[in-house]
């Protein structure tokens, strides 16, 4: 089976919708209702700094592969590794 | 947010006499799990190039492990800050005319619940396991008037003390009600 390789993006983007709705809400949650003290502020700022790091870091490497390549699924697929056998 | 001189249906001379939230060792048990859930993919990364050595080159394997290795931590990462968000925001206020229970539960629950003081029957404590026995930690139950359920402290620290200071200001409050015998 051939497919573009960019067919992977699409279930990795809906991961991030989802991810998105729950930081947000989680983000929400720790502002409306922490307690109004440098706690809650830092701990907030520390998740959203963090999460823009892992996003940045992720496009870095997503941005490097070519996704307009076409590959095959099934192509080698039951071929064992040689190392198996030595 | 909450603030302490905004209590949920704060009553009138109402002061706060303890915060407590679980104990510590509840929230370093979770950033340890998170902390082995951020190591494990090396592992298993090196487990994998031995069999397969080509894994990090190939046109499928590649991309695969890129957007399988950034999801995998944007969930640890979401499941650290939610780790804490359930310990920092559960909560449990003991005023001198009440004790209020806020507890997150889930994304998308939150509930507040409260007793009154001069409603408590009983109060008792319970330390059951190693590290609650080590570290001075477990459950304060406090058991009210009527057929209401029972309030539940989970995992606080110093549970004996707590239980003490409960009874000490519900007998307080009963007598500012004259209600004590």
């Amino acid at each position: 089976m051939v497919f573009p390789l960019y067919f992977l993006l699409f279930p990795y983007l809906i991961f991030l919708g989802v991810w998105a709705v729950f930081s947000l809400t989680a983000i929400y949650h720790m502002l409306r209702f922490g307690f109004k003290n440098i706690t809650t502020l830092l701990v907030t700022i520390i998740y959203i700094s963090v999460s823009a790091w892992l996003l940045y870091t992720s496009y870095k490497y997503i941005n490097q592969i070519n996704w307009d390549t076409h590959v095959s699924l099934l192509k080698g697929m039951f071929e064992m590794p040689t190392q198996f056998f030595k | 947010m909450l603030s302490i001189y905004r209590l949920p249906g704060h009553l009138p001379n109402e002061k706060i006499i303890k915060v407590i939230r679980k104990d510590i060792f509840v929230l370093f048990k979770k950033i340890f799990l998170g902390a082995l859930l951020a190591l494990l993919p090396f592992f298993v990364l090196q487990i994998m190039l031995n069999s397969f050595p080509a894994l990090l080159s190939g046109d499928l394997s590649y991309p695969l492990v890129v957007l399988g290795a950034s999801a995998y931590y944007l969930f640890v990462w979401l499941f650290l800050f939610f780790s804490f968000i359930d310990y920092y925001l559960d909560i449990w206020i003991i005023t001198n005319e009440r004790i209020i229970d806020i507890k997150q539960e889930g994304f998308f629950s939150r509930v507040i619940s409260e007793q009154r003081l001069n409603r408590i029957q009983d109060v008792t404590s319970e330390v059951t396991g190693i590290m609650p026995t080590i570290l001075h930690y477990g459950d304060v139950f406090v058991q009210t008037a009527g057929t209401q359920q029972r309030f539940y402290f989970h995992q606080i620290p110093n549970p004996d003390k707590i239980r003490d200071a409960i009874i000490k200001l519900a007998e307080i409050n009963k007598i500012k009600h004259g209600e004590s015998k």
